[in-house]
């Protein structure tokens, strides 16, 4: 089975880490500016003896929470970004000067700006921040301008920075909790006070929430089972060994028992929980896993299945497949059979309507014109007006039927076709046809003269124009017909076109490809007989075309028409 | 006055016999031979210095053109009068050009024949009223297209569509070729046809073929 790239799984929703974050940053710098303001000692240090947040580290806070703010939104519109970077800034600027100060003994006069009065009984330096504040400032506004810049490296390093300044922070908590004073602050100087320490924990926690699908934090926020174990561990790996270390401490400071006991029971007990918590995760981690392989083997029984049942139905189709393609070989050579029977019995019929008519016309013609000739010369010698009356009566009848059966010949097959050619032959029935049918008909032969075309083509042309006719009189109510055959390089282009009252041409072609229409079908299949192709065009009221292409070889130089021909043809 | 001098050349006997009396009931003529073949009515028009062979077409052997045809090559006397049942131009063209005076159909063989041995034999020319119609309804027809040839001013799309229409094309496939619609082909046709009077397709591909226009097809 290929291996699916790995998608990045969709984050679990955050909540609204960064924006609480900002909010309680502002909420706790604007009470403490209140307690400077007003006076009240809780609001500025929470538990007395204890370093004091300074009004510029709660300016620097609320900077740093509009900052945070600013940024919330991926990308951040051009005007937040700018924003954002002028109060990081500011607040990057303050941080630094203050540890210049710490550094080159220096007072630049920055401490006391807001407050000036109250500033008085603070230690060594009052209003200035302690050096743990302006380096947690430091990394946490380089965080906060890592983050408005664009791209995934910068939002790693951003986070990156904010864990820094959150373990900053949260060393001076523990300091705090186990009452270790370096932790939190220089003696000599001043402290981090408790709500900067936890302030800066929230405001870190809020940049690191800025991105949740970037860095570390997608692997922590991600829908895996990395995921899903930082998120179950990490508060656990945090919180517990603080909360035991505290309580061990606390419990040695009270004399209740000594250092290397509360070392062991420190390390026991983290052995214990951490344990614990990861047999817990492992339990979880391993249910997952067991699920995922049955799944997995599912899919690929599925799969398997799937492949076989493809094969099956493949060799099924192929199976098809030979058998209509012999199919397709057996209806070839069936239409190939029934074309040849088809040539055959028009062959045959032509023959036959050849022989007749020639029977018809060389003997009982000859012998009508005759008996007509026998009458005509009797007539004279009869006595007697009734004999002669008889006589002229029987000499009409005569003369009547030697027409019938002069034209039962040529309708059969009129000689002119053999003896005279194609044009003579049409020629000659489109003027007995026009004559018969009271429609004018314009009939053009086009170098048809200098050689005769092959006996079949002459026919079948001969006799679709005939079928043509035919239906023009049958349905079109045409006053004018044209019809034209003329051999052109390599074809015969026999058009009948009447101005008629027409048809659906595409109606007639269904109808055509549906089998009816038995006229226009037989003469395609008479067409297709000598090789050519027979098509029709109208529109209803605008007349019809039938038109046929007939493949012949271009005329040669040899003169055969037409004395060769006769001496090869009326020698009978 | 002489008697004329006649042949009768057809393959059947009852045919030659009904003529023989018509003939020789005439008192200026006379049946001096028969002949039942080509070849035989040559060899009888030579020796028997026949005024007039009546011939028919179809006869086993050499048929009747090609004895009328060696008859005249021969560069005797003798008038030829064709007397068959075929009334198609195309047998009276080659006949006549073959060297025959005369085309007499046998249906009208009792009535016209003795006219037209006499006037055949007078050196006229005698054809059947119901073909001589035919021939001069030719003539008229080329009179009026050598008309429409000189009264040409089509416009140029006109002049495009006559040419596919003469080519062959059907209405459909000329507004294809042309991008244009099915109406407006046939309003062309029905203009250039208009100002050219000409009727129909046939007049087309003629004047097609009188400009030039189908030398490449």
């Amino acid at each position: 089975m290929p291996r699916q790239p790995a998608q990045p799984s969709p984050p679990v929703a955050p909540g609204p880490v960064l924006e609480v974050a900002a909010a309680l940053g502002v909420v706790v710098s604007c009470l403490v500016l209140t307690g400077w303001a007003l006076d009240i000692a809780t609001l500025k240090s929470v538990l007395p003896g204890q370093p004091q947040m300074v009004p510029n580290t709660a300016l620097g806070f609320i900077l740093s929470s509009a900052a945070l703010w600013l940024l919330r939104a991926e990308p951040p519109p051009r005007r937040s970004r700018r924003a954002a970077r002028a109060c990081a800034a500011v607040v990057a600027l303050m941080s630094l000067l203050t540890l210049g100060e710490y550094l080159f003994g220096l007072d630049l006069r920055i401490d006391r700006l807001l407050f000036k009065g109250s500033l008085r009984d603070a230690a060594s330096f009052p209003g200035r921040p302690s050096p743990h504040t302006a380096l947690c400032f430091l990394l946490l506004v380089s965080a906060l301008l890592s983050l408005s810049a664009a791209g995934r490296r910068a939002h790693r390093f951003a986070q990156a920075l904010a864990a820094s300044a959150l373990l900053v922070a949260l060393l001076a908590l523990v300091g705090y909790f186990y009452e270790v004073t370096f932790l939190y602050g220089i003696t000599a100087y001043t402290g981090m006070a408790l709500h900067t320490a936890l302030t800066f924990v929230l405001l870190g926690l809020g940049v690191l929430f800025a991105r949740t699908d970037r860095g570390l934090m997608s692997v922590v926020m991600g829908d895996t089972a990395g995921g899903h174990m930082a998120r179950h561990l990490l508060p656990a790996a945090v919180i517990i060994p603080v909360v035991l270390g505290g309580l061990i401490v606390r419990g040695a400071l009270a004399g209740l028992y000594d250092t290397a006991f509360a070392m062991s029971l420190c390390v026991t007990t983290s052995i214990v929980t951490l344990s614990a918590l990861i047999c817990r995760n492992a339990r979880t981690l391993h249910r997952s896993d067991a699920e995922r392989r049955r799944a997995e083997g599912d899919l690929r029984r599925a799969h398997d299945d799937l492949e076989v049942k493809v094969g099956e139905r493949t060799a099924e189709l192929s199976r098809v497949n030979v058998k209509l393609q012999s199919e397709v070989v057996e209806h070839q050579k069936a239409e190939a059979a029934r074309a040849q029977l088809l040539r055959r019995l028009v062959t045959a019929q032509e023959e036959e309507r050849r022989r007749i008519s020639r029977e018809l016309h060389d003997h009982l013609g000859q012998h009508l014109a005759a008996m007509t000739l026998c009458i005509k010369t009797l007539r004279p010698a009869a006595c007697g007006d009734v004999a002669r009356d008889d006589l002229r009566k029987l000499e009409e009848l005569t003369g009547k039927l030697a027409e019938e059966v002069h034209h039962l010949a040529w309708e059969l097959r009129p000689a002119a076709l053999d003896d005279l050619g194609l044009k003579a032959a049409l020629h000659k029935y489109a003027e007995k046809w026009s004559e018969l049918g009271g429609v004018a008909v314009d009939f053009h032969g086009g170098g048809l003269d200098r050689q005769r075309l092959p006996p079949e083509v002459e026919t079948t042309v001969y006799r679709i124009v005939q079928e043509a006719l035919t239906n023009v009189l049958k349905h079109a109510a045409a006053s004018r017909v044209s019809v034209i055959v003329e051999r052109r390089r390599g074809h015969v282009l026999v058009i009948v076109e009447d101005d008629g009252r027409g048809f659906d041409a595409e109606a007639a072609a269904r109808s055509l490809a549906a089998g009816c229409g038995l006229g226009l079908l037989g003469m395609r299949e008479r067409v297709a007989l000598v090789g050519g192709a027979l098509d029709f065009d109208s529109a209803p009221g605008g007349g019809a075309t039938v038109r046929a292409r007939i493949p012949v070889p271009p005329p040669t130089e040899k003169e055969v028409f037409p004395r060769e021909y006769f001496a090869n043809r009326l020698g009978r | 006055m002489n008697t004329l001098r006649i042949v009768l050349a057809d393959d059947h006997v009852m045919m030659r016999e009904g003529l023989k009396s018509l003939v020789n009931a005439q008192s200026d003529m006379e049946v001096v031979g028969e002949a039942g073949d080509g070849l035989d009515a040559l060899t009888k028009a030579r020796a028997l210095q026949a005024d007039v062979v009546v011939m028919d077409i179809s006869m086993p052997g050499l048929n009747g053109i090609e004895a009328t045809g060696q008859l005249k090559a021969c560069g005797l006397k003798s008038k030829v009068l064709v007397l068959t049942a075929y009334d198609d131009n195309g047998y009276l063209r080659q006949l006549l050009e073959a060297g025959a005076s005369g085309y007499v159909l046998k249906k009208a063989a009792a009535d016209e024949l003795v006219k037209a041995i006499r006037v055949v034999a007078a050196g006229g020319v005698f054809l059947d009223p119901a073909l001589a119609g035919k021939v001069v309804d030719g003539f008229v027809g080329r009179k009026k297209m050598r008309g429409a040839l000189q009264g040409s001013a089509l416009s140029e799309r006109e002049e495009e569509v006559m040419r596919l229409v003469a080519w062959g094309y059907t209405n459909k496939e000329v507004a294809g070729y042309l991008n244009i619609s099915v109406k407006t082909v046939e309003t062309h046709k029905t203009n250039l046809m208009e100002k050219l009077d000409l009727n129909g397709r046939s007049d087309i591909v003629r004047y097609a073929l009188r400009r030039g226009w189908l030398s490449e097809v």
